[in-house]
């Protein structure tokens, strides 16, 4: 393999980039393209029926719209290709070669959102009278720009999945619109305008003084939400039914709730009940809601979205790029030459050439270091991921047969790729480290 | 042999299985341009938090309420050129990972942990300055704290540039790679970014001089301007700008001269064209400082625009020449394609 790698011991690279990509899901979604549609909306509304609390309403939320946005949004926007490079430089290095043209094009837009959004902010007092309707277009454009962010880099992350017809094309066009893109972004867009009524209410709640504007801001809230929900439910059937059999079989798995199935059903079926619940509830009495309920939807909602990232991440495996690239950053059609050349001949960065009688352990660190860190730890936060807690009984020997059929026993594996001294040296560390760790672990518990 | 040894012990990355979606050279040619208009904004930004922070203590200092109000118009203008400046990376970031995935990837991953700690520094950074923006009327009275919200955020964002610099050195060098360093440990292993640094520095408060004399002049027009202000912005902004663009007389040699030798040989004769760019440059340069020194004795709006011209000529020409010396760095190890390790055994 060609570059070098940053270790993450406990936290694990994946955990690294998930940190930073929810959050971004999170801010980009509520804020910058939900909340600007609420934002908007609640402009026109209060220019169209004259009335002004509305007005400053939507003029606060802006306030937070650019302070948000323009930090943590933008930051963490640029984060996930910062980490990514560092983390997953084959995978973000060939996703930029497919997708040049769109990148290109999306810079473009971003610089047009920014734009647009310094401007609406800062022409709150200059474009009144005559002129607010100019204020209002620039914010319908700025909804449109902040959509168009997302229309643009869901393909990059749909085709991560689902890359359909460009396996065998290699086209731009055919890797843009792969199957999951369309439905993945109309469901969405309509989470993200559900995701704003959720983290937006609590403030509203809180901070709005006049109460007929409260009120009135918070019944138009839950009619947003309720329209949301009913076009996230047809649209995310169809995401759902464009993934592939193996991806959707990993599903409850993802989430962490394997054999516990129905607590899975459970649990998504009481979060549509509480969102409708909470939809209904803002239409028909907006001042009974407590803001202690409505704070608690807010968390529950971003924990879902959380969850819906991590479970999106997980079905792909063992894939970053589906039957293209491995999580592990080598290609599908790269494995055969790694087990008959040795992937150790075959890597620059990892200080072993070779496996030999006395460099083992050297040579098995080296191995996992660029073969299972992606995912994996020795010790780590996530015990299902951490090898000192899932092999430690273990030898050497049940390793390294395991390792060998590692890819038809968990299809959600990659195959190993290298050569059998090397798989045996792999096993050998393994089996070392997970005990090594967990000693060190018991002695420090003493 | 003696190839396969090099190859061996410079661990430069083969090229990625999938092409380059389209021709190098026009991608170079956006590359340029597009990274141009992004280092304008950083250097806005930059130089605005510095300079607000030096006016708000200054007016602290003097009791002058005029300084606060210049510094206060400082930390506005910051607060936009900022959200500019991100987005506008987007361009040379993507297509210096493009063109140059072999280096730029290899030099990212080795200050790997600095290179995602910017993330949260600058995220923290740019909240600092907008409660140094949103809260200027508010914290009148408390004047230390508010500078404190401004001078924190400001030194952040003054390291920035380091990682980015430590970064795109590194790039130019495989036969300095090495693993494990810390930022500032590598700062220093790759000989140019203090140098680069001191360039750029220089360069961020020169443009915002200027830039501050075109505001002011703008200002003067409004019919709602205070007239007292918008000459306070022309009349420090000229200072800055004549000053800063003289100190690079002194920071542009120290640059030239810490490059590796062949590649600044290439610049004194060993190419015509590069020659030939650096020659103008610095022509141009000197025009900028000469009309600038003018433009502070005699304000004029011929002179105005002269310097304004010069600037943009001079940062397009600074453009060209740091990719010149980037591809100049490059050739050798773009010329000859490393070896793959694999090819050993034929």
């Amino acid at each position: 393999m060609e570059f070098p790698s940053v270790e993450f011991p406990w936290l694990g690279s994946g955990t690294v980039v998930a940190i930073i990509a929810i959050l971004h899901v999170v801010v980009n979604h509520a804020f910058a393209i939900g909340g600007s549609v609420l934002m908007v909306a609640l402009e026109y509304k209060g220019w169209k029926r004259n009335k002004p609390g509305l007005d400053q309403v939507a003029r606060k939320m802006s306030k937070w719209i650019l302070i948000i946005t323009t930090t943590v949004g933008a930051l963490t926007g640029v984060g996930i290709w910062f980490s990514t490079t560092v983390i997953q430089p084959y995978a973000i290095g060939s996703l930029l070669r497919v997708f040049f043209w769109a990148w290109f094009t999306e810079w473009i837009v971003f610089v047009t959102e920014v734009s647009l959004l310094l401007l609406y902010f800062y022409t709150w007092d200059k474009w009144t009278g005559r002129k607010k309707i100019w204020h209002i277009r620039t914010g319908i454009a700025l909804s449109v720009a902040s959509w168009l962010t997302m229309a643009i880099i869901t393909a990059v992350l749909a085709a991560m999945l689902t890359p359909g017809q460009w396996i065998e094309t290699r086209s731009f066009w055919d890797a843009v619109a792969n199957p999951t893109w369309l439905p993945s972004l109309l469901f969405r867009t309509f989470v993200a305008i559900a995701l704003a009524v959720a983290l937006f209410t609590p403030f509203i709640k809180k901070f709005a003084v006049d109460e007929p504007v409260k009120f009135d801001v918070l019944k138009d809230f839950g009619k947003w939400m309720l329209v949301s929900i009913c076009f996230m439910l047809p649209f995310g059937a169809w995401y759902v039914s464009n993934l592939p059999e193996k991806a959707l079989n990993l599903v409850v798995w993802a989430s962490g709730l394997q054999g516990k199935e129905l607590w899975f059903q459970v649990i998504n079926f009481s979060a549509l009940v509480i969102m409708l619940i909470m939809a209904i509830w803002l239409i028909s009495r907006p001042q009974k809601i407590p803001f202690a309920a409505s704070a608690l939807v807010a968390f529950a909602s971003i924990g879902l979205i959380g969850e819906f990232e991590m479970v999106r991440e997980t079905i792909r495996k063992p894939y970053v790029i589906y039957d293209y690239m491995y999580a592990n950053g080598i290609r599908v059609d790269q494995v055969e030459q790694f087990q008959k050349e040795g992937f150790l001949p075959n890597s620059k960065w990892l200080g072993v050439r070779e496996v030999t009688a006395g460099n083992m352990d050297e040579a098995g660190k080296a191995l996992f270091k660029a073969q299972c860190t992606a995912c994996h730890t020795i010790d780590g936060w996530r015990s299902k991921r951490a090898f000192a807690s899932r092999i430690q009984n273990w030898n050497a020997e049940q390793l390294d047969s395991y390792i060998k059929n590692l890819h038809d026993a968990r299809y959600f594996m990659p195959p190993f790729a290298g050569t059998d001294e090397e798989r045996k040296a792999l096993a050998e560390y393994l089996a070392k480290a997970s005990k090594g760790s967990q000693g060190e672990l018991a002695g420090e518990g003493k | 042999m003696i190839e396969v040894l090099t190859a061996q012990s410079i661990p430069v990355p083969g090229e990625l299985e999938l092409a380059i979606p389209g021709d190098v050279g026009f991608f170079k040619v956006l590359f340029v341009v597009s990274f141009i208009l992004h280092i304008v904004f950083v250097n806005l930004t930059v130089a605005g938090g510095i300079l607000a922070v030096f006016n708000e203590w200054r007016g602290m200092r003097t009791g002058k309420e005029q300084y606060d109000r210049l510094a206060r118009e400082l930390s506005v203008q910051t607060s936009t050129h900022k959200s500019l400046a991100v987005v506008l990376g987007v361009a040379p970031l993507l297509i210096i990972s493009v063109i140059y995935t072999r280096f730029f990837y290899v030099s990212t991953i080795l200050v790997g942990k600095a290179w995602l700690m910017l993330i949260a520094i600058i995220t923290i950074a740019f909240l600092l300055l907008y409660v140094y923006k949103f809260t200027w009327d508010r914290w009148m009275e408390k004047k230390g704290l508010h500078l404190f919200f401004g001078i924190g955020g400001t030194l952040l964002l003054l390291y920035v540039p380091l990682v980015f610099l430590t970064n795109i050195s590194a790039m130019l060098q495989p036969e300095l790679w090495v693993e494990g360093q810390s930022i500032f440990a590598a700062s220093f292993h790759y000989p140019t970014v203090w140098q680069r640094y001191l360039h750029f520095l220089f360069a961020t408060l020169a443009i915002m001089g200027l830039y501050l004399v075109l505001l002011g002049n703008r200002r003067s027009r409004r019919a709602d301007h205070n007239a007292e202000d918008s000459r306070m912005l022309i009349d420090f902004g000229k200072r800055v700008a004549f000053l800063f663009t003289t100190l690079q007389v002194v920071a542009g040699p120290i640059l030239f001269f810490s490059l590796k030798g062949q590649v600044r040989q290439g610049f004194l004769g060993g190419s015509a064209l590069q020659t030939v760019l650096l020659s103008v440059a610095l022509l141009l340069a000197i025009g900028l400082i000469v009309t600038l020194y003018l433009y502070k004795k005699k304000e004029s709006v011929s002179l105005l625009r002269g310097a304004l011209a010069l600037l943009i000529l001079v940062a397009g020409a600074m453009g060209w020449l740091r990719h010149e010396v980037r591809d100049a760095y490059l050739k050798p190890y773009q010329a000859a394609e490393t070896i793959e390790p694999a090819a050993e055994k034929i």
